[in-house]
């Protein structure tokens, strides 16, 4: 179990400051899909980078938190013992595969070159798994892929080599920063039911992050709402998209065009994302929520537990008023 | 109803430029596309990306002329005329870019961005001011800020900007491609209602260009579905919604997320589901060539015509 405990991070650059993170916390199971929503600049990607140590600080400044694997907190790590897990234990997949493949080796290289360096394959040792797990990410075509460049590959094919350097150690974790939005919806169904696939051939945990509802609603098993830098619900997928609590998830559901809305007005979220240097104190979403009264404006509200069958899934939503309605 | 735009066999061609190569390879990004676009209606045009979906919106506007076809806007057909000509359709057709971000100069302030159109419209100067501000105030912005320069807004302000901008010509034809698609989900939302508002107000007509089904099947009145350039089914959207007919279509259809199941849909060459007899979806050589077919109230299919018949 790969756990993040009330992590806390914020940017300075001179006397600014920008909190990224207000105390995330999300556990993350092996064979599972955990999906991360929110819109953009709301710490998804901070909270992927923090776990894969790439965080660079400065400007970042890690103030509070922890993240445990094997009973060990990765941040307390040196980068030498960070190196050891990053792309071993976690890997990770991006969201452009083009700009995280390097232009100038040979896609075979790039996959090898993690076999070598954190398995102790030789040369010949990896090129033979590489081929196998060419074979595991639906590439077909063999040495033919291995000796071809970036450039040479399609937009599809090149998730694939990104998944497949990612798998290429038999990761316990994945981190998935929004690994389908560059690509076409075919494509994208492709790519899902690949990782899918992988994460019950290879036992894998999956932190799926995406701002797609639609997407995450397909794939998780598990979903977090995050709104600037804190989750505001957490709970399984089933639950969360029948039985939304918390008024932004429930805005967010409803603002979704679909067929079965035409002729009706999309029901929207007034204003925009608050940037992380002036968040609003309380409950950051109070400017935008339809049902904020006064206590919204100076308490921060508690995460709490909100689920009301007895299934015994657990629903967590950090809200005053779960449960209050609102006109349109 | 009355139509507004008719494409007639619109094709387009990109010749390569090659420096040294004596051989001339031609791409044809758009191929014999013909539609009719409704008076005050939304069309909308899906595809996966590279399809020529773009390519055939700029050559409706004349941004990028067709190589060959006409388009006949309100009963004229414009692709033959002259620059001169051309210049009051100018107007009447405006297009809504992806991306905000490049389509606002930043080295000019608001109030320039939109001063553009209007001066070349010879619009009257002492009017300029409030003309401006009410555009502004119309889509949502504060006219308080025409002033500032666009990074000083938001993603889904430049958004709104550039339809205040477009709008400032008063036209009657907008093209939107892929409007809402780089904004944040709860944008969105905000975007696609003043869009339909605008349209109501104006009386406008839209060619909706996007990738996202959900987001076409909700809005438009008609869809059509591009692949590799060609058009391979278009209908009434309630009647393709219910019931798609080519394979490409049924493809892009199951890979919309969202929905319980998670098969692509893959046909392989003997599908034929739904087509009258001597007709095939798939090309039986490679220089047959598609026809739309009407399988019944202007549900149009693509497909071809079986060898020896």
């Amino acid at each position: 179990m790969l756990e993040i405990k009330n992590l806390n991070i914020s940017f300075v650059q001179g006397e600014k400051e920008a909190n990224a993170l207000r105390g995330i916390s999300l556990s993350l199971k092996r064979n599972e899909v955990h999906s991360l929503v929110g819109e953009s600049g709301s710490g998804k990607t901070v909270t992927s980078t923090c776990i894969m140590g790439l965080l660079p600080t400065p400007p970042g400044r890690i103030n509070s938190g922890q993240i445990i694997l094997n009973n060990q907190d990765l941040l307390l790590l040196e980068e030498k013992d960070q190196r050891q897990i990053r792309g071993k234990e976690i890997a990770m997949v991006f969201q452009e595969p083009a700009r995280y493949l390097n232009p100038t080796l040979k896609v075979g290289d790039q996959i090898t070159e993690m076999l070598i360096l954190h398995l102790g394959m030789s040369n010949i040792e990896a090129v033979d798994r590489a081929l196998e797990i060419l074979e595991l990410v639906g590439l077909e075509g063999g040495k033919r892929i291995l000796d071809s460049y970036p450039h040479e590959l399609s937009g599809g094919m090149k998730q694939r080599i990104m998944i497949a350097i990612a798998i290429s150690c038999n990761p316990a974790f994945l981190i998935a920063d929004e690994p389908t939005t560059a690509l076409d919806v075919t494509l994208q169904l492709q790519i899902l039911n690949l990782m899918l696939s992988l994460k019950n051939t290879l036992d894998m945990g999956i932190l799926f992050i995406s701002h797609d509802l639609r997407v995450v609603h397909d794939i998780s098993d598990w979903v977090s709402v995050i709104y600037a830098g804190r989750i505001v619900e957490s709970t399984s997928r089933k639950e969360l998209f029948t039985n939304p609590k918390h008024p932004y998830t429930r805005l967010l559901l409803e603002s979704i065009p679909d067929a079965d809305k035409r002729g009706q007005r999309l029901q929207t979220i007034p204003g925009k994302v608050p940037d992380a240097e002036n968040i609003p104190g309380g409950c950051a979403f109070h400017t935008r929520c339809p049902i904020a009264e006064d206590i919204c404006k100076t308490d921060l509200p508690e995460t709490k537990e909100v689920g009301s069958d007895n299934s015994g899934t657990s629903h967590t939503a950090a809200c005053h008023f779960i449960g209050k309605q609102w006109k349109n | 109803m009355e139509k507004l735009i008719e494409l007639k066999n619109i094709i387009k061609v990109f010749k390569s430029h090659k420096l040294i190569s004596v051989k001339k390879d031609n791409y044809v990004a758009v191929n014999n596309v013909s539609l009719d676009i409704q008076k005050n209606t939304i069309f909308g045009l899906v595809g996966e990306s590279g399809c020529g979906k773009t390519t055939l919106a700029r050559s409706v506007m004349m941004l990028d002329p067709p190589s060959s076809g006409e388009i006949i806007y309100n009963g004229k057909n414009i692709s033959g005329i002259s620059r001169k000509e051309l210049h009051p359709y100018r107007s009447r057709m405006q297009i809504v870019f992806q991306d905000p971000n490049s389509a606002l100069n930043p080295k000019m302030s608001i109030y320039n961005c939109m001063k553009e159109g209007l001066v070349n419209r010879k619009f009257p100067k002492d009017k300029m001011d409030s003309k401006i501000k009410s555009l502004l105030d119309l889509v949502g912005i504060s006219p308080n800020h025409v002033n500032r320069f666009p990074h000083e807004f938001s993603g889904g302000q430049k958004q709104r900007i550039v339809i205040a901008r477009a709008l400032s010509m008063e036209p009657e034809f907008l093209v939107l491609d892929e409007p809402v698609s780089n904004l944040d989900v709860s944008i969105q939302a905000q975007i696609i209602n003043l869009l339909l508002d605008l349209k109501d107000e104006f009386s406008l007509t839209y060619l909706f260009i996007s990738h996202d089904l959900n987001l076409v099947s909700y809005l438009s009145d008609e869809v059509a579905v591009m692949y590799k350039g060609e058009i391979v089914e278009t209908a009434k959207t309630e009647k393709i919604m219910k019931k798609p007919m080519h394979p490409y279509t049924l493809k892009l259809f199951s890979s919309a997320p969202g929905k319980d199941s998670n098969n692509l849909f893959e046909a392989d060459d003997s599908y034929r589901e739904g087509l009258p007899e001597k007709f095939t979806y798939f090309p039986p050589n490679p220089d047959s060539t598609l026809q739309l077919i009407d399988i019944g109230e202007d549900h149009r299919v693509g497909c071809y015509t079986l060898n020896g018949s």
